[in-house]
């Protein structure tokens, strides 16, 4: 039999991974080294994006007046249907914009399935990639940070920001997964809109001097303190001036004070100043096309859409249409909520189009995937409260960018959207967040089949899940294939 | 109610039954747990039936103010996963059958008209598990390494050294003697948290420097031959940052409408992130470097430095603003006050660091304030200690 990581000691651990001590003390972290291709289905990863975006939507946005228009007893009179494409309709009512910025360029999949029912599993579901396991949570990374390993040996000289970052995940139901088993540096870093502006946008060249006078202040402080150096303080050691190199590395980069200077003009664009105070995913949307202008390491963006927090904006269980919402509420009608996303997802999508990408010819656009996901769909029936509840059954996620073409309509739904008529894919089954998780991998060049054996709990760990929780039917080990011929 | 069994194992019982709220331990645990594999689902079941009576009567959830329980629910049946769980891809479908309560570790079922939960309030601290639990965390907390590694994942079938495993199983705590010493002494004395903190602070492992004479190696960790040094925690840091630097009223924090002074004073250290002081959201985003979340979130192993905390340390307004000769800070009381550069930085260090600075690092200090000038220098300095490794990793 052979020896398990359980009866292992530390040390021997250690020989194994090959981490620092200073990963963890507790033995809980060890980085998979042995990685193989899952039996027989290696296969090769289609790399046609250099950058993901992702955008979160909090809460399920309802398909049914958004991105899989039905028109019901229901459904609003003010809505102003426009058509955008032979397949897709939109209300200009609530994506006044869309039609001449992103509409045109997207795919849409619409007969995407959700598992877990209420927000947090299903929130965790699209961090992590992957349903949530209580047994094994803690060794799971988020799908960021499977990401930001995978790509760790593509990083260059000149990259200090981390390849994972996030725009405010903390707001939503669901907070930042960190890396789990992987190592710490691929955690993310988790930006939040609202401090992050005072906290280090500074103002101007000078606060960036004043920081470097106190590094090196500190530097030679250090010294002094501990002529021996910090060995000192133990094992703990090594991890904390780690992070501190990285730290001053990324603080005192001028790029990232650049990514932080945002301007009037383009605030207004991103819709910011539309709800005093509650802009973050302007701001975060606005970061993100920073972020990948500044080409500083980062190529994993993820946009949390969480509003007010909780739940999330689209939450509307009631008053799906209703007028003269507060500001502060948690769920928002989609008179406000959908213009607010559209009017910033517009301005990105502008935005990427007009910069020019790494590759001569191309934009951004060309080489960054756009994915906006939701948790699961809503209700086609309205219910007394005028608003739908949680529906698992169906809803629609947008593709864009990065390889997808243009005007896929990906699965078919029946008129009220009650029932699938068609998967739109090659398989029987509808496709999942898991496959939405495999299309990231494929587009990034990261071979989704790839299974680490070495996990904590020695449980393999599958980039892309095939084995089902809370349901007999495997998932199939596939991307989105078709949103790319 | 399978969430409280789940939550309820970890923090009082030390043991993840996760893998048992699907499936029977045995063909699948066995390689991952000992106990585990004896264990079967329904026993699970018989465990979440003690809350089946449960009902959470109060909105507003554990975040924002104390939650109200009854036991007005009629019991615990699988088939009753409420409308929006159903179905739930968290767990595998259940049988749809009723259980009755019984403990997970002992099998004891209630007295006839005994409320579950009081019977589950009478059991479980009888049995040694949750004293040796509660020490192990206790350990950990002041240690930094359990004596059991993870907190929660004890395996009951390898804790006895006399009575070992089959191989190629090992005996699971590092001190199996010393686990069940504390624990006996931790049930026979009331519980009594202080004294058992006490009893570990007096010891000569806890005495312990940080330092190591000779040379290190990793597999000395389980002897505790030195002082680990561990990352803090959220209201950790907000807070001795605020002890050191004599501000602990700049982000006043308000609970229950009285204002509170320190993040260990409020009951949810995340209600920083909805008061209604903008300033307060950047604790919150501070703490939030350091793992502090919602409660919801799955357990993380929270003592990771990483680079956002050291990225809040030099650049966040909760350290800048802290270290602000303009502000009202002890940086500035000292800029304005006739005292010497000596005891300037004697005071500093001190209040930082809870001893008196060394020769070299009062010459470094006076050098501060000569180059960059009196206010400068002393903000500088101040910056320094709460940046340094001394000070962040609680050693």
């Amino acid at each position: 039999m052979r020896k398990r990581i359980g009866d292992l000691t530390r040390r021997d651990l250690l020989k194994l991974f090959g981490v620092g001590v200073g990963a963890s003390l507790a033995g809980q972290v060890a980085s998979p080294r042995k990685v193989r291709a899952a039996q027989g289905s290696r296969v090769t990863p289609r790399g046609s994006a250099r950058n993901c975006i992702v955008i979160q939507n909090g809460g399920a946005p309802s398909p049914w007046e958004t991105f899989d228009f039905k028109e019901t007893k229901w459904t609003a009179d003010d809505l102003d249907i426009q058509r955008v494409n032979s397949e897709v309709v939109l209300s200009k009512t609530l994506f006044p914009r869309a039609h001449e910025t992103w509409a045109p360029r997207a795919s849409f999949v619409r007969s995407m399935r959700g598992g877990a029912l209420v927000h947090f599993p299903a929130q965790y579901h699209q961090q992590a990639g992957r349903a949530l396991n209580t047994a094994i949570v803690r060794e799971v990374p988020a799908l960021g940070s499977v990401v930001a390993s995978e790509l760790d040996s593509e990083r260059r000289e000149s990259d200090t920001f981390p390849t994972f970052v996030s725009l405010d995940l903390w707001n939503i139901r669901c907070a930042p997964l960190g890396s789990g088993m992987l190592h710490p540096r691929f955690a993310g870093l988790d930006l939040n809109t609202t401090s992050v502006f005072d906290a280090f946008g500074g103002d101007g060249p000078e606060s960036n001097s004043k920081l470097a006078e106190r590094w090196e202040a500190l530097n030679r402080w250090s010294e002094v303190s501990n002529p021996g150096g910090n060995d000192r303080f133990g094992p703990k050691n090594e991890e904390y001036q780690a992070s501190y190199d990285y730290g001053i590395e990324v603080l005192l980069d001028p790029r990232f004070k650049t990514a932080l200077n945002l301007t009037d003009e383009e605030k207004t664009r991103y819709g910011v100043d539309v709800d005093g105070g509650n802009t973050k995913l302007g701001l975060g949307m606005l970061l993100a096309r920073n972020l990948l202008a500044a080409d500083a390491g980062t190529r994993m963006l993820w946009v949390a859409n969480g509003y007010n927090g909780r739940n999330g904006v689209f939450d509307n269980h009631s008053g799906l249409y209703k007028r003269g919402v507060p500001a502060s509420a948690q769920a928002q009608p989609i008179y406000t909520s959908v213009p607010r996303f559209d009017l910033a997802f517009s301005a990105l999508v502008e935005d990427l189009l007009a910069m020019p990408g790494h590759e001569p010819g191309k934009t951004m656009l060309d080489e960054t995937l756009i994915v906006v996901t939701q948790e699961f769909g809503r209700t086609p029936e309205m219910n007394s409260a005028g608003g739908r509840d949680h529906f698992g059954p169906l809803f629609t996620n947008v593709f864009l960018g990065g390889g997808v073409q243009e005007g896929r309509v990906i699965g078919k739904t029946d008129g009220t959207g009650e029932n699938l008529i068609e998967t739109g894919w090659q398989h029987r089954e509808q496709p999942m967040m898991d496959h939405v998780t495999s299309t990231i991998y494929s587009a990034l060049g990261i071979d989704y089949s790839k299974v680490f054996e070495d996990t904590p709990s020695g449980r393999v760990f599958e980039l892309q899940q095939t084995a089902p929780l809370g349901g007999p039917a495997f998932i199939p080990r596939t991307e989105i294939h078709e949103l790319f011929v | 109610m399978d969430e409280v069994t789940s939550d309820l194992s970890r923090v009082f019982l030390g043991l993840t039954v996760d893998c048992s709220s699907c499936h029977n331990g045995a063909g699948h645990t066995d390689t991952v747990n000992l106990w585990l594999t004896d264990k079967r689902r329904s026993d699970f079941h018989q465990q979440s039936a003690i809350f089946g009576n449960l009902r959470l009567t109060a909105s507003g959830g554990f975040q924002n103010g104390a939650p109200t329980f009854d036991d007005g629910a009629p019991g615990y049946n699988t088939a009753d996963d409420g409308a929006y769980y159903t179905p739930s891809e968290m767990r595998f479908p259940r049988d749809g059958r009723t259980y009755e309560p019984a403990f997970l570790l002992t099998g004891e079922t209630p007295a006839p008209g005994e409320n579950p939960r009081k019977f589950f309030g009478r059991v479980a601290p009888q049995h040694i598990q949750f004293a040796r639990a509660a020490v192990n965390i206790i350990w950990k907390k002041l240690m930094a390494v359990g004596l059991v590694e993870p907190y929660d994942g004890f395996d009951l079938l390898r804790l006895d050294p006399n009575n070992p495993p089959p191989e190629p199983w090992t005996i699971q705590p590092t001190n199996p003697e010393l686990l069940e010493a504390l624990a006996e002494d931790f049930r026979t004395n009331n519980f009594s948290v202080k004294r058992m903190i006490r009893t570990i602070m007096k010891s000569n492992a806890y005495q312990l420097d940080t330092s190591f004479e000779g040379e290190w190696v990793d597999a000395y960790i389980p002897y505790h031959a030195r002082k680990f040094a561990r990352i803090l925690t959220g209201p950790e840091a907000v807070d001795i940052v605020a002890q050191a630097t004599d501000t602990s009223a700049t982000f006043e924090m308000e609970q229950y409408g009285e204002s509170q002074r320190y993040v260990k004073e409020l009951t949810n250290p995340a209600n920083t992130r909805t008061n209604r002081n903008p300033e307060n959201r950047e604790v919150f985003a501070f703490m939030q470097a350091y793992y502090q979340t919602e409660r919801a979130l799955p357990p993380a192993d929270k003592s990771r430095a990483s680079p956002v905390q050291a990225m809040m340390m030099m650049g966040s307004p909760v350290i800048t603003s802290r270290v602000d000769a303009r502000g009202e800070t002890r940086v500035a009381s000292l800029v304005n006050s006739n005292k010497t550069d000596d005891e300037i930085i004697e005071e500093l260090v001190l209040s930082s660091m809870s001893r008196l600075p060394t020769v070299d690092e009062l010459v470094l200090g006076k050098r501060f304030i000569a180059e960059k000038g009196r206010r400068d220098g002393v903000e500088a300095i101040q910056w320094v200690l709460l940046n340094s490794t001394e000070f962040l990793l609680n050693h």
